[in-house]
């Protein structure tokens, strides 16, 4: 016991400082590189900087590193939650295709100018939320009991999934002018983070945050069947619907904050649960930081790999996640599927 | 703690299960429940755990109709060890022990003096340490009756606790049980499959098979008339050396 405390201890240390250096990192890192001790002069507010850097650190990266952190808290616990509550190992948001539904809502919001009518940003999200709702509908419906039958509950992401790019495709093909604005949430970036976009987001998500973390207990009990967790007390079917709401949520504000990010909430919560045990206490805020951290690592290489282009961060993601799935599904059991 | 089952009428997708049934749990008992299979015993067990629907006035625990009683409530009152629990997260046994005390302010405090009471009266202190999905079928039967007795209610219900384990731990897990209606005075339904546990441990048993229903005490209720009624099976009755109680033997 005390060894794995103290092995805890050290992997928490590693990631504390990982986090400060991708921190640092994204802040200095981009198509134009800016030392650190003029990063520290810009914070400072000292007179000596260059205007066009400070613009770049205050306007551009400062505002980028936040949404990255937030959106990457926010998947990653998503997807934890999204396990648990499908009692599956292989599901996240984006594999169920809520992600997809979200960013069809947007698309669909941008491309006939709803966005006008609610205004701005809240339209967006508005519509984001509004498909992300009807996909898991469809999912959990289509699931229906089966929701722990790995085949059912990925077929039906797939098919949804599959579904809704083709609408994608659709509304690409007769707006090609907008072409740029929809393959942009289809990949997803952080290129337009904003400090107006996290004023209005940033509360949301944190109070959604909080919310999931006081639910460790509920969402430990969840990990029985439900008519064992029934019988320990719980409402298993108003804390599901409850929890799906609020990730769900979590999730198109995400969509709407950054476009489609894969698989950050398959990756992180099984390292996470690999590391530190199933038990949600441990499970949310670890994901939390991990996810803050991966997300954070995956847009500076979206930005830094190929000089002077940007890789939209959902491609990168898509390139370690897509192999990370391949290793759980070998790893899971055949009877469970 | 008794249980009255009041003109229970319960169907599943139109076809009736039971037909306005009457039943009493008596407290402090070791109550049996035998019929052939898809007779709807597990069905009655989650009519009582309300883990199905059923009409007002059909079931009573202690007078009073458990449609009146709160979730968080009758989760206080009985506890339920399900039949083949296949679903197991990959957590220690005194962290699955400990999910049980969710309704209390004690969960997943380092020291808990009720889990650590029920690990060494189900002497399971070796088990404590280890995953459950690493668990033999006897072991784990008995850590998950363990965490059944930790939510520490009145009631405990079991869905066949003796299936798929060998011959051993079938005694083992029987004489657990019985113990604990004597020791710490809870009552105890089971549904069972072998007339012979029933025959040796249960105080009380209820018998069913399609429109028919019967329940009193284990020996006046098992004889050779019901069990060629509820089974169609023969049988031959002879005394048990170790027990001094009734053995059957059956055939077709």
């Amino acid at each position: 016991m005390n060894l794995n405390k103290n092995r805890n201890k050290l992997i928490i240390i590693f990631l504390i400082i990982l986090g400060i250096i991708l921190v640092t990192l994204s802040i200095t890192k981009g198509s134009v590189k800016i030392p650190i001790k003029e990063v520290i002069a810009i914070l400072f507010n000292q007179d000596s900087v260059s205007k066009s850097h400070k613009l770049i650190i205050l306007e551009l990266r400062i505002p980028r590193t936040i949404s990255a952190i937030m959106v990457g808290m926010s998947l990653a616990i998503s997807g934890a939650v999204f396990q648990t509550l499908f009692k599956n190992p292989l599901t996240e948001p984006y594999l169920l295709g809520i992600s997809s539904g979200a960013a069809l809502g947007v698309a669909i919001a941008s491309v006939f100018g709803f966005v006008n009518i609610i205004g701005g940003i809240w339209g967006t999200f508005s519509f984001a939320f509004v498909f992300a709702i009807l996909t898991a509908l469809i999912i959990f419906t289509l699931a229906g009991k089966n929701r722990s039958s790995l085949t059912i509950l990925l077929l039906s992401g797939l098919a949804i999934n599959f579904f809704l790019s083709a609408l994608n495709s659709l509304l690409l093909y007769f707006n090609k002018d907008k072409l740029e604005n929809i393959i942009y949430w289809q990949m997803g970036s952080f290129n337009l983070s904003s400090y107006e976009k996290i004023i209005v987001t940033m509360p949301i998500m944190i109070i959604l945050i909080i919310v999931l973390l006081s639910k460790t207990k509920e969402l430990d009990v969840l990990l029985l069947s439900d008519d064992t967790a029934t019988s320990i007390g719980l409402d298993v079917k108003k804390q599901r619907i409850r929890l799906l709401l609020i990730t769900t949520l979590l999730t198109s504000i995400c969509v709407g904050l950054a476009g489609v990010i894969g698989f950050i909430g398959l990756i992180i919560p099984h390292i996470v649960k690999l590391l530190f045990g199933v038990k949600h206490k441990n499970v949310l805020p670890l994901s939390l930081y991990l996810g803050a951290i991966f997300t954070l690592l995956c847009d500076i290489l979206s930005r830094t790999l190929i000089s002077n282009t940007e890789i939209p961060i959902g491609i990168i993601t898509a390139l370690f996640g897509a192999p990370f799935f391949l290793y759980i599904l070998r790893k899971t059991k055949v009877n469970a599927l | 703690m008794n249980i009255k089952v009041n003109e229970l009428n319960y169907s599943y997708v139109n076809n009736p299960i039971f037909d306005s049934i009457n039943l009493e749990f008596s407290k402090n008992k070791f109550h049996g429940i035998l019929g052939p299979n898809g007779c709807g015993k597990t069905t009655l067990l989650k009519t009582i755990l309300k883990l199905l629907k059923v009409n007002q006035d059909s079931i009573y625990i202690n007078n009073e109709d458990i449609l009146d009683i709160e979730r968080y409530s009758l989760a206080k009152k009985i506890s339920y060890v399900e039949q083949n629990s296949t679903q197991l997260p990959h957590i220690s046994v005194r962290d699955y022990i400990n999910l049980s005390r969710y309704l209390y302010n004690d969960y997943n405090k380092e020291t808990n003096e009720t889990i650590n009471n029920i690990i060494s009266l189900l002497k399971i202190e070796k088990l404590e340490l280890k995953f459950i999905d690493e668990l033999s079928g006897g072991e784990l039967q008995k850590v998950i009756i363990a965490r059944a007795l930790s939510q520490e209610t009145k009631i405990l219900i079991l869905d066949e606790p003796t299936a798929n384990l060998d011959p051993l731990h079938q005694v083992e897990i029987m004489n657990l049980l019985s113990n604990l209606v004597e020791e710490k005075q809870i009552t105890i339904i089971t549904t069972l499959h072998d007339i012979n546990l029933a025959l040796s441990y249960c105080d009380n048993v209820v018998l069913i098979n399609k429109d028919q229903i019967i329940q009193g005490p284990t020996k006046e209720v098992i004889n050779k008339t019901n069990i060629k009624n509820y089974f169609n099976l023969n049988s031959h009755f002879i005394k048990n050396p170790f027990t001094d109680k009734d053995y059957v033997i059956l055939n077709q």
